[in-house]
């Protein structure tokens, strides 16, 4: 279980077991919950990721976490991503690389995703609830191409330490965003991103384009450089050209 | 004002020829909406310029095949419009089944649609009560700000 005593982060709900982190923060959302109130579950029975995809938490091994955010900008996804790799990097020196637009990977193996959805909840106002998974701690019944924090770093790792550092980072990393802009973490992503620079193909939601990574632009959008044209894709899931 | 098929055909060529995607004309009694089919989900600059500049709003490929545009009269009281650019689905996952389907009664505030913009996921609810008489996006088809999804009566 986590030691609840040592967690930092204010308005936390802690359950051993639900649906989805993302449909509890709704509802608190939905009642009129604080900026990054924030659920916590060892273990989800309705995990999703985008497109309704099964999200697997394993629990007392992962960190499942959601929270509210009303003051949104849509590269927000990206800079997310951002705190991740800082933090598992930094201070749990793990080789990680960033996978457009908002996957951590370690050696073709996904360690975290993080899932986005926004609901109105009052005129003219909506809430963005941000979910987050990261696999820690090894397990053996895992599903193909799910990778372990504890798999990529030395360094003993604490998940309370760990969620601690990730809110203190996302928290920091969106106040900097919205005070100085995208620029600096548009770099980077850049610097930290899988396959940039490669031959790739990206699934669209009906068709597959491919081309060269080149980059990413002030949007955020995937930068994919064509024979005859340059597209910038918004939404869509790359694939390494074999 | 009035119109007839020519001057149609005049606006259908000036649409064409100017490779807009739509064309929105209104007049006391009198509105007449051309619009280009396609999928505006990517926007294309022409190569090798690597730093493209960022649309707004998302344009079609120069690739993409030009269909023949339609010319209809809309009520624009009837349509639920889009918050904003992204891809639009009309279920919550591939396996799902759809919010709804043309005929269906929807009450204000039930979910009808996601609207997709940099993988965030965001779910549409309907803003009125009303029976849906059109979808007007296909599944997985990019999306416009302010462009009509539904019509609902």
């Amino acid at each position: 279980m986590l030691d609840l005593s040592k967690i930092t982060i204010k308005n936390f709900k802690y359950f051993e077991s639900l649906g989805s982190t993302n449909d509890v923060v709704l509802d608190m959302a939905k009642a009129g919950a604080e900026e990054y109130s924030c659920c916590f579950a060892e273990e989800q029975t309705k995990g999703r990721g985008r497109l309704q995809r099964v999200w697997q938490t394993y629990p007392y091994k992962s960190l499942a976490f959601s929270f509210v955010i009303y003051d949104f900008q849509e590269v927000i996804p990206l800079v997310l991503c951002c705190s991740l790799h800082t933090v598992l990097k930094n201070k749990f020196q793990s080789n990680v690389v960033i996978k457009w637009p908002n996957d951590i990977y370690f050696d073709e193996c996904k360690l975290s995703g993080i899932l986005v959805e926004s609901y109105p909840v009052e005129t003219n106002k909506r809430a963005y609830i941000v979910g987050i998974g990261l696999n820690v701690f090894a397990e053996c019944d895992k599903l193909d191409m799910v990778g372990f924090l504890e798999d990529t770093t030395k360094v003993e790792i604490s998940r309370e330490e760990l969620l601690n550092n990730l809110f203190e980072q996302i928290k920091q990393d969106i106040d900097k965003l919205q005070k100085n802009g995208f620029g600096q973490f548009k770099d980077y992503f850049m610097q930290n991103c899988l396959y940039l620079n490669q031959q790739i193909d990206v699934n669209l939601h009906n068709k597959v384009e491919s081309g060269e990574f080149v980059g990413i632009n002030d949007s955020g959008y995937l930068i994919l450089k064509q024979k005859e044209v340059i597209l910038n894709i918004p939404a869509g899931q790359i694939v390494q050209k074999k | 004002m009035t119109t007839n098929t020519k001057q149609v055909k005049e606006l259908v060529e000036l649409l064409t020829k100017n490779n807009l995607d739509e064309l929105l004309i209104e007049d006391k009694d009198l509105k007449i909406h051309l619009k280009r089919n396609g999928e505006p989900k990517v926007i294309a600059a022409p190569a090798p310029v690597v730093a493209a500049p960022v649309a707004p709003a998302v344009t079609q490929t120069q690739a993409a095949p030009v269909a023949a545009p339609v010319a209809e009269v809309a009520d624009e009281s009837k349509m639920l419009k889009s918050p904003m650019v992204g891809t639009f689905y009309t279920k919550p996952g591939p396996d799902a089944d759809v919010f709804v389907k043309v005929g269906d009664k929807v009450k204000v505030g039930q979910e009808i649609c996601i609207i997709e913009a940099m993988k965030t996921m965001n779910r549409i609810e309907s803003d009125r009560n009303g029976i849906i008489k059109q979808i007007l996006l296909e599944d997985g088809q990019g999306v416009e700000f302010d462009e009509p999804l539904f019509i609902i009566e």
